[in-house]
């Protein structure tokens, strides 16, 4: 057995002060296998990866050794010995970065062609020109992106082309190892999935070694071989996937596992125990809101109806872009709809009042709780915002803030005086919740509650948005790309497609027996932590056309796998599919033109 | 954390702190010069553009008063209007900046129009015109010079405020029903304060510059002595000329040092301010 071709021991990284940030991390990578290293955020794991190739800020302090053997170099490059200037040869050419944030890593004056030129002549000065743009256009269409693309500027590409640029970036000078640092974060479903698919490729193609981070087991395990579990800047437990996710050893692994949701296996809330007969809280009729843009008018909402039960969870789910936050946000009047209504308790919320009442009784919850909180103000001051808007008398202020912040699990003698920076990701969520709850509403409509949070706290996060819908009968709007989430929360689920509701009913149903293939090809894209359980799955093209150019017939019709000869004339409304409840937006429910589907299959 | 960063920015570091000592040298002076002052500065004497002597520790004047007695008196026109343009042109550029940032549509475009008005208009002619419509007094010197530098300041904060109106605490609050005023009030104001405050100190330090400059072209207040007269004085009497260095030298000494410390401040500040700028952008 040949040595390995990448071997970390004992890496130690601290801080000025001497506190360690990386503890003592050795690990080794073969050539062409692929490592992931999983753990939460602060554990170490992106300052292992910049370790590797030095690229750690001067206040830190990396010690131990580090040693490649790339195949075509005579002697090991020792990465701790080395100069400066001699690592700006090894960089690149014997191990390159897949940096986290495709946005904000490609330079956004430069053409994406003209970036990987760069990186190519900066370790090889005398190659040609059009042995350059050779070079390129191979890359290009190894990452599976036109000519026409790569002379593009970053801000014309969309977030999977730059995913998929920012990879042809790192493969520009043929490294035979490749660290991607969260590669598919901030991506959905469908694009993680192309992406995954994509490295998966490009090791089989090119005989990559791989080093995957990521802080969802998940995507670790349909693409690596082993697996390395951080905690606290030590490794805890590594090992070969099967071994990792089928019998896991350590007790932090476990929990970890534990925590994710598994379509199929035990859901975290029991469904609500009432169900149907009750009257919507919230029922959205027809609702469409289009914004102007340059390149004419974005149809975001298009058309959608919802009902939202008390005490229900409802989950809104489909890709980014699809329009589930701008309908989120019409209903709080936060965007004015162009067409269709939003009615509370079965009335219309037109008038000043009403809106009022509207946004007394439904209240909001947003994605990034480093946000939302208004860093100038303590915690006292952030919960009661809503009393002082209402106008509530101050009198109540200090012992509803204090109820608010117990119901969340935030002691108020210990947090109320403090500022948001005081405080933990988790912990601001909180304040974020008890802030909603001070006014006692009766739905709560949550955009990606916990998207931006680690695995443990994002299960106490909705640990605590379960508990009061339990003890306050709160409603729930659910607004999530992450299918298994909704699946293991959501009472009734409601799919969206550029803009439309294409499929609706109890989330069991909808997730398990999905009857429209746009949620059928969401459900295959869900990564699932079983070793190699993605499989050879069937993954959608493309990605989600401009809302400002719909297409004809169903919109879902250009990157349908089962579309047929009506698809690109007729648009399907909501027809009865499945299980009982459940609709869905396919021609093949519709009895005129199924009997087509079947003929021209 | 914020206010303790700040202090530690003004009084952790020597610009801070010789900054601060020769600002606050200055302030004293202006408050207690007249007592301090040996003479009468306005007193006229036969001893005219006599060098320095233990009698006039600064020599004296073309009128031959006390060159030190009018150094002393004359801070404080300096450091008033100074302070006093800068208040009025922080207001008015705060105001503008806030309104044009947060409302936007018409309001940003009229508002931004005559931002960039003013912006693009030379101010110095613009002052000298106006101060020589409106009769020379320390009021009027005031206001000139506040309604004319504020054009930078409300910039600045639109394009500040435009980053503030996109941060979700703010559509948080929209969601919440929350009236413009409280917004305004609570998450766009109090957000923008340090922006503004680092922007005002650094124009304390044009406004000073400023009133020395219409003093030294005939156009301050007559009836108060200020540096910029006093150098307006030893230039129409040729001074220079006549070598009485000690006429010139000192009050444009005491621009400087009263400029450059007041700037030092600003900066400092700025340095406050803008790492947090940063992390904005990046968010």
């Amino acid at each position: 057995m040949s040595a390995p071709l990448l071997d970390v021991s004992d890496l130690r990284v601290t801080t000025r002060d001497g506190s360690p940030i990386v503890d003592g991390v050795g690990f080794e990578v073969r050539a062409g296998e692929a490592l992931g290293i999983a753990g939460e955020s602060g554990c170490g794991k992106t300052t292992t990866a910049l370790a590797v190739m030095r690229l750690l800020p001067a206040s830190l302090t990396q010690t131990g050794t580090i040693t490649l053997r790339p195949e075509n170099v005579a002697k090991q490059i020792n990465v701790g010995r080395r100069t400066e200037r001699g690592m700006q040869v090894v960089r690149w050419r014997h191990v390159s970065l897949v940096f986290q944030g495709a946005m904000n890593s490609l330079d956004p004056v430069q053409r994406v062609d003209d970036q990987i030129a760069e990186a190519i002549k900066l370790h090889d000065r005398d190659v040609g020109k059009g042995e350059v743009a050779e070079r390129i256009s191979e890359l290009m269409s190894t990452v599976g992106l036109t000519a026409v693309t790569a002379r593009r500027y970053p801000h014309q590409l969309s977030g999977g082309q730059r995913q998929r640029a920012m990879t042809a970036l790192a493969l520009a000078c043929n490294p035979p190892l490749v660290i991607a640092d969260e590669p598919t974060t901030a991506l959905d479903v469908v694009m993680q999935a192309q992406v995954l698919q994509l490295l998966e490729r490009l090791r089989e193609r090119l005989g990559l070694a791989l080093i995957l981070i990521s802080h969802d087991l998940g995507v670790l395990a349909e693409t690596c071989d082993r697996v390395a579990i951080m905690y606290e800047g030590k490794i805890v437990e590594i090992g070969d996937a099967g071994q990792i996710f089928g019998a896991p050893e350590h007790e932090y692994t476990k929990k970890l596992l534990s925590i994710l949701p598994v379509i199929g296996g035990e859901r975290r809330v029991a469904p609500a125990s009432s169900n149907g007969g009750e009257s919507p809280l919230i029922e959205v009729r027809d609702l469409s809101v289009r914004f102007p843009t340059q390149a004419g008018e974005a149809r975001a909402v298009d058309g959608v109806s919802l009902d939202w039960k008390r005490g229900e969870i409802l989950g809104v789910v489909g890709e980014s872009g699809c329009g589930k936050s701008t309908t989120a946000r019409a209903i709080l009047g936060l965007v004015e709809p162009q067409e269709g209504e939003v009615l509370l308790d079965g009335k219309a919320a037109e008038g000043r009042g009403e809106m009022r009442d509207l946004r007394k009784r439904i209240q909001m919850i947003f994605q990034d709780p480093y946000q939302t909180l208004n860093p100038r103000h303590r915690v006292r001051t952030l919960v009661a915002e809503p009393l002082v808007v209402m106008g509530i008398d101050r009198s109540e202020h200090e012992a509803r803030v204090a109820k608010s912040l117990n119901d969340v699990g935030l002691e108020p003698e210990r947090f109320k005086d403090r500022y948001p920076h005081q405080l933990s990701g988790g912990q601001r969520q909180r304040v974020a919740i008890a802030a909603s709850l001070v006014l006692e509403p009766d739905g709560l409509i949550c955009d990606e509650p916990v998207s931006m949070l680690d695995t443990s706290v994002r299960a106490q996060i909705l640990d605590v948005l379960c508990g009061l819908r339990e003890s306050r009968d709160l409603g729930l709007m659910f607004i999530t790309h992450d299918l298994s989430l909704a699946w293991s929360l959501c009472d009734r689920l409601a799919v969206m497609y550029l803009g439309r509701v294409v499929e609706q009913g109890l989330a069991t149903d909808v997730i398990e027996r999905p009857q429209h293939p746009y949620t059928q090809a969401l459900v295959d894209a869900i990564p699932v932590p079983v070793p190699g359980g993605g499989g050879e799955r069937e993954l959608l093209k493309g990605e989600l056309p401009d809302p400002t150019n719909v297409p004809q017939g169903c919109r879902f019709h250009p990157r349908c796998p089962k579309r047929f000869g009506p698809c690109d004339s007729v648009d399907p409304g909501l027809l009865p599919a499945g299980a009982k409840g459940q609709l869905a937006a396919c021609l093949l429910h519709d009895p005129a033109h199924a009997g087509a589907a079947t003929r021209s299959a | 954390m914020t206010g303790a960063r700040a202090r530690e920015l003004l009084f952790g570091s020597w610009r801070g702190r010789i900054s601060l000592s020769v600002l606050g040298l200055f302030i004293f002076i202006a408050i207690f010069g007249g007592a301090l002052a040996p003479d009468d500065p306005y007193a006229s004497s036969l001893e005219t553009l006599e060098p320095p002597s233990s009698e006039h520790w600064l020599g004296t004047t073309e009128q031959g008063s006390d060159v030190l007695s009018q150094l002393l008196v004359g801070a404080r026109v300096s450091i008033v209007v100074g302070f006093a343009a800068a208040i009025i042109s922080a207001v008015i550029g705060a105001a503008v900046g806030l309104a044009s940032g947060y409302f936007g549509g018409w309001t940003d475009r009229i508002l931004d129009g005559i931002d960039n008005w003013f912006l693009v208009i030379p101010t110095l002619p613009l002052m000298i015109v106006l101060s020589a419509l409106l009769s020379p007094s320390l009021g009027v010197l005031i206001l000139v010079i506040g309604i004319t530098s504020w054009a930078g300041t409300g910039r600045i904060v639109r394009s500040h405020v435009l980053t503030l109106r996109e941060r979700p605490f703010v559509e948080r609050a929209q969601a919440l029903g929350a009236s413009h005023w409280h917004i305004l009030k609570t998450h766009i104001f109090p957000n923008a304060l340090p922006l503004i405050f680092a922007n005002t100190v650094l124009i304390i330090a044009i406004a000073i510059l400023s009133e020395s400059a219409l003093a030294f072209l005939g156009l301050g207040d007559p009836t108060n002595i200020s540096w910029g007269t006093m150098l307006q004085n030893a230039f129409s009497s040729g001074a220079p000329s006549a070598e009485a260095w000690w006429y010139v030298i000192p009050p444009g000494l005491c621009i400087t040092l009263l400029v450059l410390s007041v700037a030092m401040i600003g900066y400092q500040f700025e340095e406050y301010v803008n790492p947090r700028l940063l992390e904005q952008h990046e968010a």
